[in-house]
């Protein structure tokens, strides 16, 4: 290998190394100044790295979007159940407590209402007397 | 009759691989559902940047995973992991969709896009709009393959291993591919000047 070449597969390693530092929400400096080659051709691909790391950013299609196709590639409708399967295990839990605390409040409101219907219907022989 | 006979336990689909989804998938719809889960946004976020707006994304995004479905039967995984077969449907779809159109170049952002651009975070914010359609314009100009290499890797951000699987190259080879399409494409941008890539405005009839 000539000294061309060797330059050569070092800018290509410098620059996939750059663009993964990037990619990964690190500081690409330090492969920079670890490679040490001539600024001349690393800086203006390094600058152009960052405007594409800036420019080439996720974009989230609609969550109706997502929801139909499925709905129309398994045939059939997506359940609450099914929707909490993806959502991450914290909010899962979450979901779990809320469930039981207005299981609770309901089986509380059910118990109270039941009581009062059964004080009330033994008041009246008492009233009768 | 047996009240205690239930139907038999579903498989924790989310701790299998893609490999055996993918075999699974072709009896269990759920199965596919799975990996149509893990893979939707990203194929859409590839066809997106490939087809320039969201309407076509949408409609492409659903003829992949529709084709897949239906040659599920024939995919086995000699080589060729399922992100990869699935991004190799969406190319050819996407090569399909421009050789119909015959528009493979310049189609502004939507104006969508643009503002959830603005909107994932403050320093997008402050970053020159025009300057971004400029760097647009010139991605758009590259040949498909390098097109595709630079979505691969900064919108999916898989390695050069993974992009090396989908593109059918060496992990070398796309290194390479890479440092080429940098450097074409910092030559294109020198050559057209911001102002003079401005989109003109389309479908404005002669008086």
């Amino acid at each position: 290998m000539n000294h061309s070449e060797s330059l050569e597969v070092q800018l290509e390693n410098l620059f996939t190394a750059v663009t993964d530092a990037l990619l990964a929400g690190e500081n690409a400096n330090p492969e920079i100044y670890r490679y040490d080659l001539p600024a001349a051709q690393v800086d203006p691909l390094v600058r152009l790295i960052r405007r594409l790391h800036l420019a080439l950013v996720r974009q989230q299609p609609s969550e109706k979007f997502v929801r139909r196709l499925k709905q129309d590639l398994i045939g059939r409708k997506e359940t609450v159940f099914d929707r909490l399967r993806y959502l991450p295990a914290r909010v899962q839990i979450a979901a779990a407590f809320a469930l039981i605390a207005s299981s609770g409040v309901m089986l509380v409101l059910r118990r109270r209402l039941l009581g009062a219907g059964v004080e009330e219907h033994s008041d009246i022989p008492v009233l009768q007397q | 009759m047996n009240i205690f006979n239930r139907r038999p336990k579903k498989p924790d689909y989310k701790a299998l691989s893609d490999t055996e989804l993918a075999a699974l998938a072709k009896e269990d719809k759920d199965a596919f559902g799975e990996l149509y889960e893990r893979y939707v946004k990203k194929i859409y976020n590839y066809i997106y940047y490939r087809t320039s707006n969201q309407h076509d994304a949408e409609d492409l995004t659903a003829r992949v995973f529709y084709r897949a479905m239906s040659h599920i039967d024939g995919y086995t995984d000699q080589g060729v992991p399922f992100q990869a077969w699935l991004y190799r449907i969406a190319h050819n779809l996407v090569a399909n969709w421009h050789r119909d159109r015959g528009r493979r170049k310049i189609i502004p952002l939507d104006e969508f896009v643009a503002s959830s651009l603005r909107s994932e975070s403050p320093d997008r914010h402050t970053e020159d709009e025009e300057e971004r359609e400029h760097l647009m314009s010139a991605i758009r100009r590259l040949p498909p393959e390098r097109q595709q290499l630079l979505l691969l890797k900064f919108v999916e951000h898989l390695s050069n291993a993974e992009i090396g699987d989908i593109m059918e190259r060496t992990e070398g080879a796309i290194k390479s591919l890479y440092h080429r399409t940098l450097l074409a494409l910092r030559d294109d941008l020198e050559k057209q000047p911001v102002l003079q890539n401005r989109p003109e405005p389309r479908d404005k009839k002669k008086g």
